[in-house]
C-alpha cells in the first residue's frame, strides 16, 4: 500500500480552509459575512491545533472562540443600527486607502520576516499524547502565579465593565 | 540471581566492616543498592558498612533520568530511610518516590535513574560533622503506575514505528528478565549497518531500560544507542544507529483514524436519524396523552411510523428562500445546526467500546462543538431578514451565553470530582448501582445534577425556555422562514440534540452504560453484557428524555426577565456555591462505607420522595374525578 502522508493532505486543506475563510472575513461586503467566515478561520486553527496534538487547546479554542467571542461579534453585528442594507453593510473607505495599504504591506513584512528568521524548535517528544493532564499539572504547578494574575485581570475587566455598564443605564433617564 | 547479589554484598560488608575497625574513625561506606529494579510499595536497600543502627538516614539520588522519547532530564531527589542494621538502611519505596522518578500521573513513564546516591546520617551531637559517603555510577530501574491502556497501546505502536525505522522487527514476546528480542533485521538497514542481528537481546535503548515494545522510543535526535547481548556471551555491546530524520508521528495514524470515523460517523448518522425521528413520535403521543388527547395513530403500529411520513412529506414540499433575505446565509444555518448535534455523537459513550472516539478531552469537546449550534440558530435568524427571525437569533444568543456558565461549571466539579475530562473515565468513577452514581454521591452533585439538566433544557432551546422558538409570539422564530428540508434539518437537530443532553447527562451523572451488580472487568469479558451495557444506557438516556418531553407539556414557558432572572441571579451564584462545596468535599474525600452510606440515604430520600409524589398524584386524580386513561396505547 502507498503510504499517504495523511497529516500532510490535512494540513494542507486545514491551512486551505483556514487562509481561504481569513480573505472573505477581510473582503466580504457584508459584515455578517465576515463574521460568520470567521468560523472557518477559528476551526481551521483549531484544526490545525489538533494536527500538533494539542487535542486540550484544540477543544478550548472552538469552546472560547466560537461559543463566545464569535457569537458576542454576531450578537454586536445584529445591534448595529448603522447596516441599513443586508446586502452591503461593509462600505470600503474612500480616504485612507494608501494609509491602509502602507501599514498592511509593512505588517506583511514584519511578520514574514519574523516567520523566516526565527528557528522554530521541534518538539523534543517522540510520542503524540494528550496533553490536558500536564497543562493542568503546569497551569497549578510551576505557572501558578501568572495564571491566577490573569484570572485576577479578567476578573478587573468584568468588574470594569459592569461599572461602565451600571452608570450608562443609571445615566439613561435622565437624558 | 538477587540472593546472590545480597550474599555477594553481605560478604564483601563484613570483610570491610572488619577491617573499618581497625582503621579507627567511624566512616561509612556504600556498597550496592538492590534491587536494581522496583516499583511503588517496594523496599529498596542500600548495602553498605558501619551504618549508625537505628538512626535516620537521608538517601539522596543525583544523576540523570532516562524515559522514553524524552531528553534525559538531571535530577536531584532526596528520600527517607532507616538503618535497620549496621549494613543496610531500608527505604520504602512510596508512591510519592514513584511519581518524583517517573513523573506525575499521564505523563508518568518508565524510568531508568542512572547517577549517584549519597547516604547521609545527620551529626549524632551539636557541631559535630554528618557522616556522609557516597556510590558513583547506581542504576535504578522504576516502573510507573499502570498506565491506562490507550496510553500504553499508543507509546507501543510509536516503539515498533520506532524500531521499523531503523529496520529492526521485534519478536512479540519478550523474556522475562527484560529486553527485546530481535526477529528479523532488515537487510541494508541503519539497524543492519549498525551491527545489529538477528536473535540479539536488547537491553537498553539511551540508557532506558527495554522491557517492553513501549519503551522503544528512541529520545535524542540523531543517535540511537542501543546495548544488547548476543547469544550467551556475558559481556554487553553498544550500537549506535544514526535515527536522522525519525520524527513525531501525528497524533495516532491519520489515515486509519481518517476510515475509522468516517464509518463511525455513517454509523452514528444511521442511529442519529432514526432516534430523533422516533422521538418526535414518544414526543408527541406523550403529549396526547397529557393534554387527553390521543396524538398519531395512524401510520404503523401505534403511529410509530410517523416521523417517516414526516419526513417524506417535508422532503416533497417547495423550498422557500427570501428574495430579501441573505440567501447564502439562510442556506448556511441549517448545516451549522446539524454539523453541531450530530459532532457531539463522536464521544457519546454507549458501551465499553461503543463509543466512536474516547477523547482525552470528551465532555469539553461536547461543550465546544454544541456551540455551532448557536452560531447556525443566530444567522438562520438573522439572514431570514424578518423581525420575528432576528429577535430570535438575539434572544437565543443571549439565553446561550447566559446558561453556558452555570453548565459549564457544573460538568467542571464532575471533572473536579473525577480528574479526567474522558467520559469513558468519568463513568469508571462511578458504578452501577444508583447510589454509587455522580446523581445520589452527595446533595451538592444532586443540586449539581438538576442544574445541569436546566442549563441543558435552556441551550437545547426546550421547555420552558423555548423563548426563540415561542410558536405563540413569534412564529416559531428562526424557522419562520424556513421550509421543506432546512425546516426539517432544524428540528431534526433539535431532536437529535434532545437525545444528546440526556446521553451526556446520562454519563455524567448516572453512571453511564455500567450493569448494576457487575465490575467493569466483568461486562468487559463477555460481548452480551457489553450489549447489556449500551441497553442499560439507551434506558437512562430515554428516561431522562421522557422528563424533558414531561417538563415541556406540564410547564408554561418562562419570559425573557425570568429567563435572564434564574440564569444570573439563582444559577450562577448556586454554580459558583456548588463548584466550592464539591472541592470541599474532594479535600474531605471521605472513604468507602461513609460514602456508601451517604450514597444509600440519598437514594433512599429520593425514592421516599418518588413514592409520595406518585401517592399525591392518585389522590388527587381521585378527588377530582377526573376521566383520564392511564394506559397509553389507543
Amino acid at each position: 500500500m502507498a503510504r499517504v502522508d495523511f497529516a500532510g493532505v490535512a494540513f494542507a486543506v486545514l491551512a486551505l480552509l483556514t487562509l481561504g475563510s481569513a480573505a472573505i472575513v477581510a473582503f466580504a461586503r457584508n459584515v455578517m459575512h465576515s463574521a460568520v467566515a470567521l468560523l472557518g478561520t477559528l476551526c481551521g486553527v483549531a484544526g490545525l491545533y489538533v494536527l500538533l496534538s494539542a487535542d486540550f487547546l484544540a477543544a478550548a479554542q472552538v469552546l472560547v472562540y466560537v461559543g463566545g467571542t464569535l457569537i458576542l461579534f454576531l450578537f454586536a453585528a445584529m445591534l448595529t443600527a448603522r447596516i441599513e442594507h443586508a446586502e452591503t453593510s461593509n462600505e470600503p473607505l474612500a480616504t485612507g486607502r494608501k494609509a491602509a495599504a502602507f501599514v498592511t504591506i509593512l505588517l506583511a513584512f514584519a511578520l514574514v520576516t519574523i516567520a523566516l528568521d526565527t528557528i522554530w524548535p521541534l518538539e523534543e517528544k517522540t510520542v503524540a499524547l494528550p496533553s490536558t493532564a500536564k497543562l493542568g499539572h503546569a497551569l497549578l504547578g510551576a505557572y501558578v502565579l501568572p495564571f491566577e494574575l490573569a484570572s485576577l485581570v479578567l476578573l478587573m475587566a468584568m468588574v470594569g465593565a459592569l461599572v461602565i455598564a451600571r452608570r450608562a443605564v443609571k445615566a439613561g433617564p435622565t437624558e | 540471581m538477587r540472593v546472590a547479589v545480597r550474599l555477594l554484598a553481605l560478604v564483601v560488608v563484613l570483610l570491610a566492616s572488619s577491617c573499618a575497625r581497625d582503621v579507627g574513625p567511624q566512616l561509612i561506606e556504600v556498597v550496592d543498592l538492590a534491587p536494581h529494579e522496583v516499583e511503588a510499595g517496594d523496599h529498596v536497600e542500600v548495602l553498605g558498612v558501619s551504618f549508625p543502627q537505628g538512626k535516620h538516614a537521608k538517601v539522596t539520588f543525583r544523576g540523570q533520568l532516562h524515559r522514553p522519547g524524552e531528553k534525559p532530564d538531571t535530577a536531584e531527589i532526596a528520600v527517607d530511610g532507616d538503618a535497620t542494621s549496621s549494613t543496610q538502611i531500608a527505604i520504602d519505596f512510596t508512591e510519592g518516590i514513584q511519581q518524583l522518578f517517573c513523573g506525575v500521573a499521564e505523563s508518568s513513564a518508565h524510568t531508568t535513574f542512572e547517577g549517584d546516591i549519597e547516604v547521609s546520617f545527620p551529626a549524632a551531637t551539636a557541631g559535630a560533622p554528618a557522616v556522609n559517603a557516597t556510590l558513583h555510577a547506581v542504576t535504578l530501574d522504576v516502573r510507573p503506575p499502570t498506565p491506562r491502556r490507550a496510553l500504553l497501546d499508543a507509546r507501543k505502536i510509536e516503539g515498533e514505528r520506532a524500531l521499523a525505522y531503523v529496520g529492526i522487527k521485534a519478536a512479540k514476546t519478550s523474556p522475562p528478565s527484560g529486553g527485546i528480542v530481535v526477529e528479523s533485521v532488515e537487510p541494508g538497514s541503519r539497524a543492519d549497518k549498525a551491527g545489529i542481528q538477528t536473535n540479539d537481546l536488547l537491553t537498553s535503548l539511551d540508557k532506558l531500560r527495554l522491557t517492553s515494545l513501549a519503551d522503544a522510543i528512541p529520545s535524542g535526535k540523531h543517535l540511537a544507542t542501543f546495548t544488547l547481548r548476543r547469544g550467551t556471551a556475558p559481556a554487553e555491546l553498544t550500537r549506535e544507529v544514526p535515527i536522522d530524520g525519525y520524527r513525531a508521528s501525528p497524533p495516532a495514524d491519520l489515515y486509519g483514524a481518517a476510515i475509522l470515523v468516517g464509518i463511525a460517523a455513517a454509523v452514528l448518522l444511521l442511529f442519529m436519524a432514526p432516534t430523533a425521528g422516533f422521538l418526535t413520535w414518544v414526543e408527541r403521543r406523550v403529549a396526547g396523552r397529557m393534554q387527553s388527547r390521543i396524538g398519531p395513530n395512524r401510520a404503523g403500529p401505534q403511529g410509530m411510523l410517523i416521523w417517516v411520513a414526516d419526513g417524506i412529506k417535508m422532503l416533497l414540499k417547495e423550498d422557500v428562500i427570501p428574495k430579501a433575505g441573505d440567501s447564502k446565509l439562510f442556506r448556511l444555518a441549517p448545516y451549522l445546526v446539524f454539523t453541531g448535534v450530530s459532532a457531539a455523537f463522536v464521544v457519546m459513550p454507549f458501551g465499553q467500546y461503543l463509543i466512536a472516539a474516547d477523547l482525552d478531552v470528551g465532555i469539553l469537546y461536547v461543550l465546544a462543538v454544541t456551540s455551532l449550534v448557536t452560531i447556525g440558530l443566530l444567522s438562520g435568524g438573522w439572514a431570514s431578514n424578518s423581525k420575528y427571525s432576528l429577535l430570535n437569533g438575539i434572544r437565543s444568543a443571549a439565553q446561550i451565553i447566559s446558561y453556558e456558565v452555570p453548565g459549564a461549571i457544573a460538568v467542571a466539579c464532575i471533572v473536579m470530582m473525577t480528574g479526567s475530562l474522558r467520559l469513558q473515565e468519568i463513568i469508571h468513577a462511578q458504578g452501577g448501582w444508583p447510589w454509587e452514581w455522580f446523581l445520589f454521591k452527595n446533595p451538592v452533585t444532586f443540586a449539581l445534577f438538576c442544574l445541569y439538566f436546566t442549563t441543558a433544557l435552556a441551550e437545547g432551546n426546550r421547555a420552558p425556555f423555548d423563548l426563540p422558538e415561542a410558536e405563540s409570539e413569534l412564529v416559531t422564530g428562526y424557522a419562520t422562514e424556513y421550509s421543506g428540508t432546512r425546516y426539517l434539518f432544524f428540528f431534526f437537530a433539535e431532536w437529535a440534540n434532545v437525545f444528546v443532553m440526556c446521553g451526556i447527562a446520562a454519563a455524567l451523572f448516572m453512571g453511564g452504560w455500567q450493569v448494576p451488580g457487575l465490575s467493569t472487568g466483568a461486562q468487559e469479558a463477555h460481548f452480551g453484557l457489553q450489549m447489556l451495557g449500551a441497553l442499560v444506557f439507551l434506558a437512562k438516556a430515554w428516561v431522562l428524555i421522557f422528563v424533558v418531553i414531561w417538563i415541556r407539556w406540564t410547564w408554561p414557558r418562562v419570559r425573557v426577565d425570568q429567563m435572564m432572572t434564574l440564569c444570573w441571579k439563582w444559577l450562577v451564584p448556586m454554580a459558583f456555591a456548588a463548584f466550592a462545596l464539591c472541592a470541599g468535599w474532594v479535600v474531605w474525600s471521605p472513604g468507602r462505607t461513609v460514602q456508601t452510606a451517604i450514597g444509600v440515604a440519598m437514594f433512599a430520600v429520593f425514592c421516599v420522595g418518588l413514592a409520595r409524589f406518585a401517592q399525591r398524584i392518585r389522590y388527587n386524580l381521585r378527588a377530582t374525578h377526573a376521566d383520564v386513561r392511564l394506559n397509553p396505547f389507543l
